[in-house]
C-alpha cells in the first residue's frame, strides 16, 4: 500500500497558498461557469437554417431560369437552323423557278407571244415619229400649195391662150375649128335626142351601172343621191 | 464523490466535488438541451428540403410554357460545300441534305407486308430487285439513290425502327441551271470532292470555307450564258454542227461572261462521260483555227514598222507552192492589194506576202507575246495543249493564215482581246473582278497598231468586199476576223470544216470579245439568209465562217446587245 503521508513533507512550504486555497470559500465557484443561452442558439440556427432554405430556394429559382432560357435558346437555335434550312431550299427552288430556261420553257406553254427581235432601224421614239409626221404633213401641204400654183399658173396661161384664140378666130387652124365645131355638133345632137326620145338614154347598162354605183355608196356609207 | 475533512496539517491537495444530484441535473438538462437544438437544425434543414422540392413540383405542375418539357433533338444546319454563284449573285450550285435508306433484312419480321408498306409510299421504286434483296438476307440500300426529308420521314412512318432501317444523311450538290454551266462548273463526287472544272480547281477554297460566309462568284452570266447556248441551239438544227463553242469575254480585264460548248450535258445526272465531242471546246479543244491568224500577220507587219495598212501588194499570184502543197486563195481576188483589203478580203497569198516582210524572227517573237503555243493559266484544269511545231519557211508561209499552227479557241480569243484593248496584257478569268487587272508593264502592240487593227476589223464586218457582212448589226459596232480551217483527222485533213468567228464590239472602244466556232457546220441552201440592208439570199451552197459562224455571232450580238448596254443605240453613243 502506498502511505500518503510520506508525500506531505516533500512539497515545499508555501502555507499561505495552501491556506488560500483551502481557505477559500468553494461557494464562489458555483455558478461561475457562463450557462448557455438557449433563446440566442436557437436564433443562431434559424438564421442560419432560414439563410441556407433562402439560399436553397434561390439557386433552384434562378436554376431553373437559367436552364429555361438554355432550353429556349436551344429551341431558338434549332428554329433559326430551320428558318436557315428552309431559305436554303426556297433559294434554290428560286433559282429554278426563275432559270431562263424553266421561264421560256413556262413561256412558250402558256403564252401566246411571239417574241421577235428589233432591230434598231425597227425602234423609234413616239417623238421622232411625230416629228416625222409634222416634217410629212408640212411637206405635203408644200408640195399640194406649188401644185395648186402649178396648176393656177397652167390654167392662167390656158385662159390666155385661148383669149389670145378667140381675139384672133382667122388665127385658129382650121382643123381644130372643124374640130371643135363637130363637137358642138355632136353635142347638140345628143341633147335634142334626150329631147325627143328619152328612153334612148335610159338603156339597161346605165342603170345597172347606177344601181351598182348606188349599191357601192350605200356599203361604204356615202349618202346616196338621186341619179342624174 | 465523497466530501473529505480537511486536516490543518494536511500538505497533499485534493479534488473538490460537488453534490452529485445537481451536477447530473445539470448535466441531463443541458443534454436535452443540445439534443432540442440538433433536432430543432434537422427539422429545419429537412423542412427546408422539402419546401425547395415541393415548391419545385408546384412550379413545373403549374407551369404553362410546354416547350421546357419539348426539347427537340435536332442539329444544327451545316452545309460542308460552299455556294457558287453567277456574277449578279445568281446561284449555280448548292449543297442540299439528302438522305440515304438502308435495310437489314434479318429484322424484318414480315417481309411481304414490309413490301407492301413499301409500293404505297414508293411507286417508283424496282420492287423486284428490292424483294430479291430481301431473301438475299444481306444489308443493302433501298433503290432510289436520295431521299428528301418528306421522304424519310414516310421511310420511319413505316414503323420498322433503327435495326431493320439506317438512315444516313448526306449532303448533295445541285445544280439549278442543269446543263448551262457543265463544262464549267465540273462535277463533285459523291463525298463532295470536286472532281474536275471549277469544281476541281477550287475545291479547298470551297470545302473550307462556311457556306453562309462565302460562295465563289465567277465572271458568268447566266442570261448571257443562256441566250448563246440557245443561239447555238439553233446553229445545230441550221448547219447540223456536231458541236459548237462560244466565248464572251471582257476585253479589258479578262472576265469571262459566258463560255459555251456543246455538246453538253445535265450536271445533276451525274453521269461519266467518254465520248470526245463532250471536250470543253473553248478550253480544252485544240485546233487549227485558219484565217483568223491573218489579223497577227498584219498586227505584227504593223507593229515592226515594215509595211502600213495602204501598202500596196502588186501582182499576187493565185497559187502558191510549199513544200510541193499549192496555196491558194479561197476566191476570185484582185491582183493588187493594199495590206487592209488583204485583211478584208482574207487573201491568203496576201499574207504569205505580209509575213514575209515580217520575217521568221519577228512573227514569230510576236505569236509568242501573244502566248498562243503555251499552256495557258486556267481557273479549270482542262486546259489544252498548243501542238508543237518546228519553224521553218513553209511553217511561216502556212502559219501567216493560221494553217499548220494549233492553238485553243481561248487563247485565240485572248490574243484578240490584248491587240484590241490597246495592247494590254490580260488573264482570262473565271471569277467576277472588281477591278482592272492590266499588266501595263508589257504591252504586246502599240495603240496606234491597236486602233488600226480594230480599224481593218470593222471593215471586215461593214465593207460589202469583208467577209463577215452578216454581223454587221446596227448599233454596236462589230469588227471581226472569220477563219475556215479544215479539221485535221488522225494527222490528215479532212474535208470536214472548223469554223470561227472571232469579233470585238464596239470597234470604235473595245469593250467584249466574242468567239464563235462551229464544228463541222454543212451548207443550209433551205436557210434564208438576211443581209443588213434587208436582202434575203435562200439556197446558199458555201459553208465557210461567213456563211454560218458569223450569222450565229450576229444572232447573239443582236439579243445580247441589249443586255450589255441596255439598248443597241445606247451602246453605239456610250462607247
Amino acid at each position: 500500500m502506498i502511505n500518503p503521508e510520506k508525500w506531505l513533507q516533500t512539497l515545499k512550504s508555501n502555507k499561505k497558498d495552501i491556506t488560500s486555497i483551502t481557505e477559500t470559500n468553494p461557494q464562489i465557484w458555483v455558478n461561475t461557469i457562463p450557462k448557455k443561452n438557449s433563446s440566442r442558439l436557437f436564433k443562431k440556427y434559424f438564421f442560419i437554417s432560414s439563410f441556407f432554405i433562402i439560399g436553397l430556394i434561390f439557386v433552384t429559382v434562378i436554376k431553373n431560369q437559367t436552364r429555361n432560357l438554355e432550353k429556349e435558346l436551344d429551341n431558338l437555335r434549332a428554329s433559326v437552323s430551320n428558318l436557315k434550312l428552309n431559305i436554303h431550299y426556297a433559294t434554290l427552288d428560286h433559282e429554278v423557278i426563275t432559270s431562263p430556261d424553266n421561264i421560256s420553257n413556262l413561256a412558250s406553254k402558256h403564252l401566246d407571244l411571239n417574241f421577235i427581235v428589233l432591230k434598231n432601224s425597227q425602234i423609234k421614239n413616239l417623238e421622232d415619229i411625230h416629228k416625222e409626221k409634222s416634217i410629212k404633213a408640212n411637206d405635203i401641204k408644200k408640195n399640194i400649195k406649188t401644185h395648186l400654183a402649178k396648176k393656177i399658173i397652167e390654167n392662167k396661161n390656158k385662159i390666155k391662150n385661148y383669149q389670145q384664140m378667140y381675139s384672133n378666130p382667122e388665127q385658129i387652124p382650121a382643123h381644130i375649128k372643124e374640130e371643135i365645131s363637130g363637137k358642138i355638133n355632136t353635142a347638140k345632137n345628143n341633147i335634142e335626142a334626150s329631147y325627143t326620145d328619152p328612153k334612148k338614154i335610159i338603156t339597161s347598162a346605165r342603170t345597172q351601172k347606177w344601181a351598182a354605183i348606188q349599191v357601192v355608196k350605200a356599203f361604204l356609207g356615202i349618202p346616196i343621191v338621186p341619179g342624174k | 464523490m465523497k466530501r473529505k475533512n480537511r486536516k490543518n496539517n494536511q500538505k497533499s491537495f485534493f479534488f473538490e466535488d460537488y453534490k452529485e444530484s445537481e451536477i447530473i441535473d445539470e448535466i441531463n438538462s443541458k443534454r436535452i438541451k443540445i439534443s432540442l437544438n440538433r433536432v430543432t437544425f434537422l427539422f429545419f434543414v429537412f423542412f427546408s428540403l422539402i419546401f425547395v422540392s415541393s415548391t419545385k413540383i408546384i412550379y413545373l405542375s403549374l407551369s404553362q410554357d410546354k416547350k421546357i418539357l419539348i426539347q427537340k433533338n435536332k442539329k444544327d444546319f451545316e452545309i460542308l460545300r460552299s455556294d457558287i454563284t453567277d456574277r449578279d449573285g445568281t446561284i449555280i450550285a448548292r449543297n442540299i441534305i439528302v438522305y440515304r435508306a438502308g435495310i437489314r433484312p434479318q429484322f424484318i419480321k414480315d417481309k411481304d407486308k414490309f413490301l407492301i408498306k413499301l409500293r404505297l409510299i414508293f411507286p417508283e421504286i424496282n420492287f423486284k430487285e428490292v424483294k430479291k434483296k430481301l431473301n438475299e438476307n444481306k444489308f443493302f440500300y433501298l433503290g432510289k439513290k436520295r431521299f428528301s426529308e418528306e421522304e424519310k420521314d414516310k421511310l420511319w412512318s413505316l414503323g420498322l425502327g433503327n435495326k431493320v432501317l439506317n438512315i444516313e444523311e448526306q449532303q448533295y450538290r445541285l445544280y439549278p441551271q442543269k446543263k448551262l454551266f457543265s463544262h464549267v462548273l465540273g462535277q463533285t463526287s459523291e463525298d463532295n470532292i470536286g472532281i474536275s472544272g471549277v469544281e476541281k480547281y477550287y475545291d479547298n477554297k470551297l470545302k473550307n470555307s462556311y457556306s453562309g460566309d462565302f460562295s465563289l462568284v465567277m465572271s458568268l452570266d447566266t442570261n448571257l450564258q443562256y441566250l448563246i447556248r440557245e443561239e447555238l441551239m439553233k446553229s445545230k438544227e441550221i448547219f447540223k454542227t456536231v458541236g459548237s463553242a462560244a466565248l464572251l469575254m471582257n476585253i479589258n480585264n479578262g472576265e469571262i461572261l459566258s463560255l459555251v460548248s456543246l455538246p453538253d450535258y445535265d450536271l445533276n445526272k451525274r453521269s461519266s462521260i467518254t465520248d470526245h465531242t463532250y471536250t470543253n471546246k473553248i478550253t480544252k479543244g485544240v485546233y487549227e483555227l485558219g484565217s483568223v491568224f491573218k489579223t497577227f500577220t498584219l498586227a505584227a507587219a504593223l507593229e515592226n514598222k515594215v509595211i502600213e495598212t495602204d501598202t500596196v501588194f502588186k501582182n499576187l499570184e493565185s497559187k502558191v507552192s510549199c513544200a510541193g502543197k499549192e496555196i491558194k486563195e479561197h476566191d476570185k481576188l484582185p491582183k493588187n492589194l493594199s495590206a487592209e483589203q488583204i485583211l478584208i478580203r482574207s487573201s491568203n497569198i496576201g499574207s504569205i506576202r505580209i509575213v514575209q516582210k515580217v520575217g521568221l524572227e519577228n512573227y514569230k517573237n510576236f505569236l509568242n507575246d501573244l502566248e498562243l503555243f503555251e499552256k495557258i493559266n486556267f481557273d479549270l484544269e482542262e486546259v489544252g495543249k498548243p501542238l508543237k511545231f518546228k519553224w521553218g519557211k513553209c511553217k511561216l508561209a502556212t502559219s501567216s493564215f493560221g494553217h499548220g499552227i494549233t492553238t485553243t479557241p481561248l487563247q485565240l480569243a485572248r490574243a484578240y482581246a490584248m491587240i484590241g484593248n490597246g495592247g494590254n496584257k490580260i488573264q482570262p478569268t473565271l471569277i467576277k473582278k472588281n477591278y482592272f487587272e492590266v499588266d501595263n508593264e508589257k504591252k504586246i502592240v502599240s495603240s496606234e497598231t491597236s486602233l488600226k487593227i480594230n480599224t481593218i476589223l470593222r471593215k471586215v464586218v461593214s465593207n460589202k468586199e469583208g467577209t463577215a457582212n452578216f454581223a454587221n448589226i446596227e448599233g454596236y459596232e462589230v469588227g471581226g476576223k472569220t477563219g475556215t480551217a479544215l479539221k485535221s483527222i488522225d494527222g490528215v485533213y479532212s474535208n470536214k470544216k472548223i469554223n470561227t468567228f472571232i469579233s470585238l464590239f464596239p470597234t470604235s472602244r473595245p469593250k467584249y470579245v466574242l468567239l464563235v466556232l462551229l464544228d463541222e457546220p454543212k451548207p443550209a441552201p433551205n436557210y434564208i439568209y438576211e443581209f443588213p440592208n434587208g436582202y434575203k439570199h435562200k439556197g446558199e451552197h458555201r459553208n465557210t465562217s461567213g456563211w454560218n459562224a458569223v450569222v450565229i455571232a450576229g444572232k447573239i450580238i443582236e439579243k445580247i446587245g441589249p443586255i450589255l448596254a441596255i439598248n443597241n443605240l445606247q451602246a453605239s453613243k456610250k462607247f
